[in-house]
């Protein structure tokens, strides 16, 4: 076991080198260029000032260079300077990772307390009229755009009916009741997808586990009927499905950048598009850095749950 | 949200590989042979015949959208008429310059099937390389690809195709190749698993031991065995593929005005919502509609090339 | 970026209607603050003299203190260090005040009002300046003289002051050259240059010394640009941090700004002004200005009653705003964003290097068809580039200008490529791309000019980007790439202020955001007399000259504006028409 953790490990850090290697790099594909960016069109226009600025941004240096010198200030916490609002980007993202781990979080619970009771039901009774209809359901929750369904409901809950806010975000610490009542219509549209997906999984592996030698075993013998067996054969069979959320990570991620656009929250998301899109190149090369590391340890902690669950999968 | 459903190999290369190995084992032969009986288990998966409607009927309108439209989607600008609801005069009502929505979103149709169809097809035809070559020459060639490929794979969809959109320029062309790359994780993982088990079979290794040239090997021996699940994908890759479109030319980098696509009229719809709301739904119900197609599709191909069923019948 | 520095420009002017009669009571003949001969309205607060701002609606009973005013804007905070903000200055003034106020009175004729500066007296050859007493900055530190100097200086000299270009004609000549220098290497430490230029005559009067006459410094000085902020302040952090934390002597103190989200304001309790019953203000205890940048959420949250005020509705949702029984909408044709597009005549691969192929586009533009799709009851099609109540207006439109002639427009294609058949493609048709700013309103209006081109002979292919990649490819910039295109679009707010500085960003070869290449000698010496003429009747035939000029080189289209305008609840009492966005909610209250 323990030699399977380390050798996932030090599997994920090559792959991690170069994730490194793409988020630095992108800077020199996107067009744009940092020094005149940062400095803005006054400041830029005086020759030497602009060289100046070449220079401290190391600009001017072969591209190795340069990324080695960003991965030892990024290994020392210092992720540099946004270009738009001249604060340190480890503070940006201070601010904002937590509103999109928010945001993920409770559209995870949303899809757990949708999936649950109807993966249960359906894998109960296979087949069945409430089986078929919820499979379907799922079907339909995996293709719905979900951007369109965050426009749907801002159109139904908040322009027609007038029920809920339509945007904004007020935190935690300041108002509980207003921060999740600006969070219901996004978490719903970021995690009813998942809340498809994760309900046909619940079905499929319970189906699996009742299928088992053990549990007929258990019934045979006489075991209080299906609610203690349900126990064990829940137990067992949420293993891929919290496998299956641990992956789902690096695509809530990609769902928050649009729901945070449209909802207007200020979270990783959106600040990451808005800093593709106005080239502010160092929130670009930290935050790619940020979500690849989150997606790339969920990853990890899934494999190994996984492996320390199920003896039988060990990597060859 | 480009949610796929989860298959083996998503679970863990180990895992794929022993599934592989069980469901492989049954099909020594290049699928050819059973194509009759695939499709007639194909057709008989409860939802497939309406997706395979529904996606014939949008290719049809796609094909001859110079025929379904009712007036030209670009160049008929009527201001005094815009923004208005559905009518006798245009079907779905018209957008904010005049224009037809109906005949925008027939040539719409157009655009979003091309770019789906062309960014799935990027994304196989590098992923199957890249996979295939990792699988089969295995050994340090096998790590680095492998390495690359979850580098890849763990930058958000999204914001990696925003970022390649970003770099290439914007346009259909562009996120079509951007959409293709961050595409190709899924199918090399895919190809590599199924070529490692298709490497170890019976037969293979006795081509190998007479001799039969690499090229030989990977085309009659490799490539028909790892065709099955690879198909299934591209099917649920489609639907993928075409809400990252949707995605990206919701956020400004994808097809551009004045071309039209749903993804664009999606955005129109967004922000003239409470003018002309219906221009909001309806894109996003063709998305859906054929997301959802596609997805039975791949449902029931599974079902369909599950070889578990074929020595049944 | 350019475009911003443009607005900071404009919105250092402010509105004029009736034209000059103010700085001509200034002149000479009239120290101390003007009086307009039809006021005779009691002043409102104590500490003006006559011709008060008028509320535009109407208070309700007495004022009522307290509460939280939230608003919702549409851009980004760059920086709250009033010379050096690129971006829009919300929430700015509200923290620092200004030298002077621009505001209107009830004849409707805009113009300095005495604010921090209780008389001034513009002459040729310089400018006094006496201040307010009793002023502090929310520091503590006293608003005197020496403050004021430090100020003007920082305005005048610091290397990366968005004014310098609006301070024109102070007279550098003897200033110390190495102070100079050491103030262009160290910028952004604590400002410790003493110019000569400007004098502390006693301990509340400054005197800027000219010299070339400079018409509209007044006007520059009473923008957001110029505020007054605490020097202590400032130099104790340096520039960067004091940003982030401005200090100023406004009627709301800065509380914080998180990045990306919002910015919070208290209430300054030392404010200085009184209201006319003597009491204390502001009304309000605190504002919150939240960043939302999209339209339509903007106005739900207006509608929801989240917020209660925000400004620039798109003339799309006004219709829909004027049904709702809880808002309110004040709007100004003296304001507003104007679009135009703009040829490079100067890249020798465009087309557009012939004259006539760029009047044949102008010609082929239908401006109230765009301005009424686009802006709906808010848009209003453009002549010139002086909006109606500038100086620079020919309110007899004599001055030639361009306006819808398809048939004038196919002429002159046809004539051009018969000149010159290598214009056009296999297809007989001219091709150019068409690059437009990533906005919705622009794409749009791109979609627009599409059509309406490819009606004449053009094959136009739009290229849309972003503000940063448009900016870069449209300016030419030493040793860069950059500054070729073919045609461009921009919107760009303008009110009816002091004309110099239209004429001075986008026409003089120095200007700073000439992005239609003009390098011509005779255009800066025309532009700079315009601006050194002081008597209103002799300035004005000089604009209008610039317009004819303007007309017959055709490097800028005028195509229309959208109506300057703000929404807010009704709740909101006591809120004055402001210039652009420079809302002022220093005698508000909410009911």
């Amino acid at each position: 076991m323990a030699t399977y953790i380390v050798q996932r490990v030090l599997q994920m850090v090559p792959v991690m080198i170069a994730a490194s290697v793409f988020s630095f790099a992108i800077i020199f594909l996107l067009p744009g260029d940092p020094a005149l960016l940062m400095l803005g069109d006054q400041l830029a226009s005086n020759r030497e000032v602009y060289e100046a600025k070449r220079a401290e941004l190391g600009l001017d240096r072969p591209v190795p260079i340069q990324y080695l010198d960003w991965l030892g200030k990024t290994v020392r916490g210092d992720l540099g300077t946004s270009t738009r609002d001249k604060l340190p980007v480890t503070r940006g993202i201070a601010d904002r990772l937590p509103v999109t781990l928010e945001l993920t979080v409770l559209a995870m619970l949303l899809a757990f307390v949708i999936a649950l009771p109807t993966g249960i039901i359906s894998a109960l009774r296979p087949n069945s009229r409430w089986d078929i209809a919820s499979s379907l359901l799922a079907f339909v929750g995996v293709a719905v755009p979900h951007f369109w369904l965050g426009i749907l409901l801002i159109y139904a809950l908040a322009v027609a009916a007038r029920v809920l806010p339509a945007s904004g975000y007020v935190p935690l610490s300041e108002d509980l009741g207003q921060n999740l009542l600006r969070m219901l219509m996004p978490a719903v549209t970021l995690g009813l997808g998942l809340s498809a997906i994760l309900m046909r999984q619940v079905r499929s592996s319970l189906l699996e586990v009742l299928r088992q030698d053990y549990i007929t075993t258990a019934q045979a013998k006489g075991l209080r009927p299906r609610l203690v067996v349900m126990r064990h054969a829940l137990r067992n069979s949420m293993i891929p499905v919290v496998t299956v959320i641990g992956l789902q990570v690096g695509l809530l991620f990609g769902g928050a950048i649009i729901t945070e656009s449209i909802f207007s929250i200020p979270g990783i998301g959106r600040w990451a598009v808005d800093s593709i899109l106005q080239r502010d190149f160092p929130v670009v090369q930290a935050v790619s850095l940020v979500m690849a590391i989150g997606v790339l340890s969920a990853n990890l902690v899934t494999d190994v749950a996984y492996a320390y669950i199920d003896p039988r999968i060990h990597y060859r | 949200m480009t949610i796929q459903q989860p298959t083996a190999t998503d679970l863990g290369p180990a895992l794929s590989a022993t599934v592989m190995r069980e469901t492989s084992r049954g099909v020594s032969a290049p699928l050819r042979r059973t194509s009759f009986k695939t499709v007639r288990r194909l057709l008989r998966t409860r939802m497939t015949p309406f997706a395979l409607a529904i996606l014939a009927l949008f290719a049809l309108m796609a094909v001859f959208a110079n025929q379904v439209q009712r007036y030209d989607p670009i160049n008929y600008q009527s201001y005094a008429s815009a923004n208005q609801g559905p009518s006798l005069e245009h079907w779905f009502g018209t957008d904010y310059l005049g224009r037809d929505t109906w005949s925008r979103l027939v040539h719409g149709s157009r655009i979003s099937l091309f770019v789906g169809v062309i960014s799935v097809g990027v994304g196989l035809i590098l992923g199957v390389l890249v996979g295939v070559s990792a699988g089969y020459l295995g050994g340090k060639v096998d790590a680095l690809l492998m390495r690359c490929t979850d580098a890849i794979w763990a930058f958000p969809a999204l914001m990696l195709a925003l970022a390649i959109t970003s770099a290439l320029g914007r346009g259909v062309v562009n996120s079509m190749i951007a959409i293709g790359i961050v595409g190709i994780p899924f199918y090399a993982r895919l190809a590599r698993a199924s070529t490692l088990a298709a490497r170890e079979f019976d037969y293979t290794l006795a081509a190998r031991a007479l001799g039969a040239s690499t090229p030989r090997i990977l085309a009659r021996h490799i490539l028909p065995n790892i065709s099955a699940p690879l198909i299934v994908q591209a099917s649920l890759g489609l639907g993928t593929a075409i809400i990252t479109e949707a995605s990206l030319s919701f956020l400004g980098v994808g097809v551009q005005p004045p071309t039209p696509s749903w993804g664009l009229e999606l955005r129109t719809g967004y922000q003239y919502l409470e003018l002309n709301p219906v221009v909001a739904i309806i894109p996003g119900v063709l998305i859906f509609l054929t997301v959802l197609a596609f997805n039975f599709l791949g449902d029931g191909l599974r079902t369909a090339l599950d070889p578990r069923l074929a020595r049944g019948s | 970026m350019n475009r911003r520095q443009l607005l900071k420009n404009v919105t250092l002017g402010g509105i004029i209607l009736a034209g000059m009669p103010l700085l001509e009571a200034c002149g000479p003949a009239a120290p101390g603050a003007p009086a307009k001969p039809a006021e005779a309205a009691k002043p409102a607060t104590t500490n003006q003299p006559a011709g008060q701002p008028v509320a535009k609606t109407v208070a309700a009973g007495a004022p009522k203190r307290g509460g939280q005013l939230n608003i919702v804007v549409q851009n980004d905070w760059v920086t709250f260090d009033p010379p050096f903000n690129t971006a829009e200055p919300n929430g700015s003034n509200m923290i620092f005040g200004s030298w002077m106020n621009w505001l209107s009175d009830a004849t409707g004729s805009w113009g300095p009002r005495p604010d921090m500066v209780a008389e001034w007296d513009a002459k040729p050859d310089s400018l006094t300046l006496k201040l307010q007493s009793g002023i502090k900055f929310h520091d503590g530190t006293a608003w005197d003289a020496k403050a004021a100097k430090w100020n003007l200086d920082r305005l005048i000299f610091h290397p990366a002051s968005g004014l310098r270009a609006s301070m024109r004609g102070v007279d550098v000549a003897t200033e110390d050259q190495a102070a100079l220098d050491k103030l262009k290497a160290e910028p952004n430490g604590p400002f410790t240059f003493q110019s000569k230029a400007v004098e502390v005559v006693d301990d509340r009067t400054v005197k800027i010394r000219l010299s070339t006459p400079n018409a509209s410094i007044v006007s520059s000085l009473s923008g957001t640009g110029a505020a007054p902020v605490s020097p202590d302040a400032y130099n104790k952090v340096g520039k960067d941090a004091f940003g982030r934390n401005p200090v100023g002597a406004g009627p709301y103190r800065f509380l914080e700004w998180q990045s990306g989200s919002h910015v919070t304001l208290e209430r300054n309790p030392d404010y200085w002004m009184k209201a006319a019953d003597g009491q204390a203000l502001p009304y309000l205890d605190k504002l919150t200005y939240r960043l939302i940048i999209d339209d339509t959420v903007r106005l739900l949250e207006l509608r929801s009653g989240s917020a209660q005020f925000t400004e620039l509705v798109q003339g799309k949702d006004v219709a829909g705003m004027k049904n709702d029984a809880n808002l309110t909408l004040v709007e100004s044709q003296a304001s507003g964003n104007n679009y135009r597009v703009i040829f490079d005549s100067t890249n020798p691969e465009s087309p557009f290097r012939n004259v006539k192929l760029r009047q044949a586009m102008l010609y082929a533009l239908d401006r109230d068809a765009m301005a009424k799709t686009l802006g709906f009851t808010s848009g209003l099609a453009r002549k010139y580039l002086s909006p109606k109540g500038s100086l620079g207006y020919d309110e007899t439109e004599q001055v030639p200008f361009y306006a819808y002639d398809k048939a004038k427009a196919e002429a002159l294609v046809k004539d051009a490529i018969a000149a010159d058949r290598t214009l056009a493609g296999p297809d007989g048709k001219i091709a150019f791309t068409f690059s437009v700013i990533d906005r919705a309103v622009d794409k749009a209006q791109s979609e627009m000019i599409k059509q309406m081109g490819e009606q004449v002979g053009f094959a136009i292919s739009l290229e849309t980007l972003e503000r940063a990649a448009w900016t870069a490819k449209l300016v030419k910039r030493p040793g860069q790439p950059g500054g070729k295109f073919d045609m461009a679009s921009m919107r760009n707010p303008v009110t009816a202020d002091d004309p110099d500085g239209q004429w001075r960003q986008f026409f003089h070869s120095l200007g700073s955001f000439n992005v239609a290449h003009v390098d011509d000698k005779e255009w800066d010496r025309q532009i700079d007399e315009a601006a050194a003429t002081l008597d209103p009747q002799a300035r004005k035939p000089l604009y209008l000259n610039l317009e004819k000029k303007a007309y017959d080189q055709a490097w800028y289209g005028w195509l229309w504006q959208q109506n300057w305008n703000w929404a807010f609840n009704k709740k909101l009492a006591n809120f004055q028409e402001p210039v652009t966005n420079r809302w002022s909610f220093t005698e508000a209250w909410l009911m």
